[in-house]
């Protein structure tokens, strides 16, 4: 095999010849060639040979005695001559019987000399150099050999860590507790067969810990009497694949590190995330694969295994090779309890005080868990709580504010990260809540009732007395329509300044329509995208979701909802959880307009939320009723409180027309008068801005679109219409 | 430890040759089976030659039983003595060629 100098200078010598239009590849090319490397360059100037000269010398005597053949095309590869045919045979047998693998640059030149007659070796003898020169340079063995023959490295340092070195520099995460999971780890340890433990737990809950643990307790010689001296070696899978050429390479890296093994007194293997082992370095035509390879080991008592894997990984590929998962004893590692969790971060607390240089007070390592443990509920102790505080203290350092962290930093890190903010959080959300009533009384007209409901809740859940698991509310506005519904939840969101997520049920009327919301069942198209629904809850955790129209949706996705409102939880298509805690959850829906508006049959005057109730009553599933927070019923909007109606949509006019820089102005008998001809019965507000829109944007935006210098607008109105003059 | 190579040679010739390298004539040589048109196509395949120059050097072979093909470096040289013998055994031909040291300098 050559090596890439002598690659290269084949290459150049390749290109001269070519260039020249000569015939063949002469010593003289091949000088010329190697003449490009630095490394021969060195050398060459080590014994004072001048390059410049020489090269020029060589190209002058190329010019001269190698005819430049006008026959040959631009296709035509020059040939070695026999001459530089047999310097690089002459090297390689060199090579070969110095058992070396690669050939280079120095051994061809130095094969050279043994040319007779060569021009080439003429002038690299005038400038000084000898066989010997090279020779050395090549016993110095600059040429990267030493990679290629692994033979002499010991197997336990390449393709393990020693995990006792590992705690005794410091470099492992102390162990905390589980003193009930490593005592069963222990007695599986101490078994005649079979002693193969094999931590099973979800992602987070420490297993790795646990595994270096084992080392830590075994150094500080708290380990029972027959582990005193266990040596506890982690295998890196990665670096025992990485590099493997040839077939029977894996497998004797393998047999080697066996072996080493096997001469320790008490030898243990621990093989972090030991699902990877089913189908490592197999070949596409061996059926042998590393744990097949480990199975006869497994079953062996000297050297002992142990091994780690969540619990899906285990379910999906290491229950299903019954042969392994016999020779392998489970040990279920469980989440910690908070108090657990809360011992292991002080624990943990010195390390991040000198890694990060902040000081950690108590009350913050407690936020840490109950926050974490009320609102990350997608993941595990301890991972979330030392994820949180790790976060925080990146923060902080990274903002140099203060050296020290208490619990309002992990607070905020919380609702920063997590996008959920934990109940009286800050002060300006208590602020919001108590001014959410006025603030909403200036939006929606005639809906005091509604409103004082919906404050009412929002004070309960702020103040942090609402039920842990429910969402925030759950309401159901009925009433008839454009009374401000649809309105008043979308002010909700904009005053309490939270994300205001709307779905229209009536794209959702079919059976299978469940599927948009929570994902479909698996086999079926778009099963790995998810749930519309779930996606935007737990992107937006804290929200106001609102579902409008509810009645027109499906039953059955009405059934969707239910648990949504018991539990708050709704389990997608894919298995993930998302949490509707922090949820406010609005539905709207026209039950029992057609009904009142019909009007009543019958003596008795009945108001239209009596003839909501029944109808809501007739559709609604009581299951469905029963899980509500409330029914709001919206009444039909005032007469006295149409014109303010009307005040306000012409005030939303103003408000666009103030950003093209236009003032808009009217008079009381305007409001009036559009209150008379807009008016339909029933119809609730919505009649009067398709009313504005017709007699006063279509005039306005015709002035505009004429006269574009236009700076003041007044709305007068006269026996025909309404007029937009200048102003 | 390697293997003994011819290394005394190469020290002997180290300190002899210290003048520059001469260049080879490379020479055909008759026999009685090479056909004439054999010959011709080697020098103008492999030598070069025009036309002309092929078919007089041919001729000198016929008459004087060797003819110059050209001269060359000594590496050259052998390569294309290889190429000549390799073509005419090909083409079933005992056709030869020589090669010698040009003599003096030029």
């Amino acid at each position: 095999m050559f090596d890439q100098s002598l690659q290269k200078a084949l290459h150049q010598a390749s290109l001269k010849a070519r260039k020249n239009k000569n015939e063949f590849i002469t010593l003289e090319h091949f000088l010329l060639g190697t003449l490009h490397s630095k490394e021969v360059k060195k050398i060459f100037n080590e014994v004072s040979a001048d390059t410049n000269e020489i090269t020029k010398n060589l190209d002058a005597f190329i010019t001269k005695n190698h005819p430049t053949i006008s026959r040959l095309d631009s296709n035509y590869n020059p040939e070695p001559t026999i001459g530089l045919h047999r310097s690089i045979d002459r090297a390689l047998k060199q090579a070969q019987s110095a058992e070396r693998n690669l050939v280079t640059v120095f051994h061809v030149l130095l094969a050279m000399f043994e040319e007779e007659e060569s021009y080439a070796v003429f002038l690299m003898e005038e400038a000084g150099l000898s066989p010997l020169v090279f020779m050395e340079h090549i016993s110095e063995g600059k040429h990267g050999e030493g990679t290629q023959n692994s033979k002499d490295k010991d197997p336990l340092k390449t393709f393990c860590t020693h995990l006792n070195t590992k705690f005794q520099k410091n470099l492992s995460n102390p162990l905390i507790g589980r003193k009930k999971e490593i005592n069963r780890i222990f007695e599986i340890l101490s078994r005649k067969t079979k002693n193969n433990p094999l931590l099973v737990g979800d992602p987070g809950v420490g297993k790795t810990a646990i595994g270096e643990g084992i080392a830590e307790l075994v150094e500080t010689k708290k380990a029972p009497e027959k582990f005193k001296n266990l040596d506890i070696y982690g295998l890196d899978l990665t670096s025992l694949l990485a590099g493997s050429k040839y077939r029977g390479d894996f497998e004797n890296r393998l047999k080697s590190l066996f072996k080493s093994l096997d001469e320790k007194e008490n030898p243990m293997l621990f093989i972090d995330e030991v699902h990877s082992i089913i189908g490592a370095g197999s070949t596409s035509g061996s059926n042998v694969d590393l744990s097949g390879l480990l199975k006869p080991a497994l079953s062996g008592d000297h050297i002992k295994f142990a091994g780690s894997t969540t619990y899906s990984e285990y379910r999906k590929h290491f229950a299903k090779d019954a042969a392994l998962s016999r020779r392998f004893q489970p040990v279920f590692i469980d989440e910690p309890t908070k108090e657990e969790c809360l011992e292991i971060l002080t624990g943990l607390r010195k390390s991040f005080e000198d890694f990060h240089k902040l000081k950690i007070n108590d009350e913050a390592l407690k936020a840490c868990v109950d926050l974490t443990g009320d609102h990350v509920l997608d993941r595990k102790f301890p991972d979330k709580a030392i994820d949180l505080l790790d976060e925080t203290c990146a923060h902080i350092s990274v903002l140099k504010k203060s050296s020290n962290i208490n619990a309002q930093d992990i607070k905020e890190t919380l609702k920063r990260l997590y996008k959920v903010s934990s109940e009286a959080v800050s002060s300006s959300a208590q602020d919001k809540v108590l001014k959410l009533k006025t603030a909403l009384k200036t939006k929606i007209f005639g809906q005091d009732q509604a409103v004082e409901k919906i404050v009412s809740r929002m004070l309960v859940a702020y103040s942090g007395l609402s039920h842990k698991e429910k969402p925030l509310g759950a309401f159901l506005f009925t009433g008839p329509t454009g009374v401000g519904k649809t309105e008043l939840s979308k002010q909700l969101a904009k005053t309490l300044d939270i994300p205001f997520t709307k779905f229209d049920m009536s794209e959702y009327m079919e059976k299978h329509s469940v599927a948009k919301l929570i994902g479909a069942p698996p086999g079926y198209v778009g099963h790995d995208d998810g749930g519309r629904l779930t996606d935007e809850v737990s992107k937006n955790p804290h929200c106001v979701l609102l579902l409008d129209e509810i009645e027109k949706a499906h039953p059955d996705v009405i059934n969707v909802l239910l648990q949504v409102m018991d539990s708050g939880v709704l389990t997608d298509s894919l298995g993930k959880k998302t949490y509707f805690k922090q949820c406010i959850l609005i539905m709207t829906s026209n039950s029992g307009a057609k009904e009142a508006q019909k009007g009543s049959i019958g003596i008795f005057e009945a108001s239209s939320s009596d003839f909501s109730e029944k109808a809501i009553k007739n559709f609604f599933s009581p299951e469905f009723l029963n899980r509500l927070t409330s029914i709001v019923h919206f009444k039909p909007l005032e007469k006295k409180l149409l014109e303010t109606v009307i005040e306000k949509f012409l005030n939303n006019l103003k408000n666009e027309l103030t950003e093209k820089q236009i003032s808009l102005s009217w008079d009381k008998a305007t409001v009036s008068w559009i209150r008379e001809k807009g008016e339909e019965e029933n119809m609730g507000a919505r009649p009067f801005e398709r009313f504005i829109d017709q007699y006063v944007r279509v005039p306005i935006a015709e002035k505009i679109l004429t006269d574009s210098s236009l700076k003041n607008l007044k709305i007068e109105q006269n026996k025909d219409g309404l007029n937009i003059v200048k102003g | 430890m390697a293997q003994d190579q011819s290394q005394s040679d190469l020290n002997i010739d180290d300190q002899l040759k210290t003048k520059e390298p001469s260049l080879y004539k490379v020479l055909l040589l008759n026999d009685d089976f090479t056909t004439q048109d054999f010959v011709i196509k080697v020098l103008t395949q492999y030598f070069y030659k025009s036309e002309d120059e092929a078919f007089k050097i041919m001729v000198k072979v016929h008459n004087e039983g060797k003819g110059l093909a050209g001269i060359f470096t000594k590496d050259m040289a052998e390569t294309k003595m290889y190429l000549v013998h390799q073509a005419a055994k090909e083409n079933q031909f005992p056709l030869k060629c020589i090669m010698e040291p040009l003599e003096g300098e030029d």
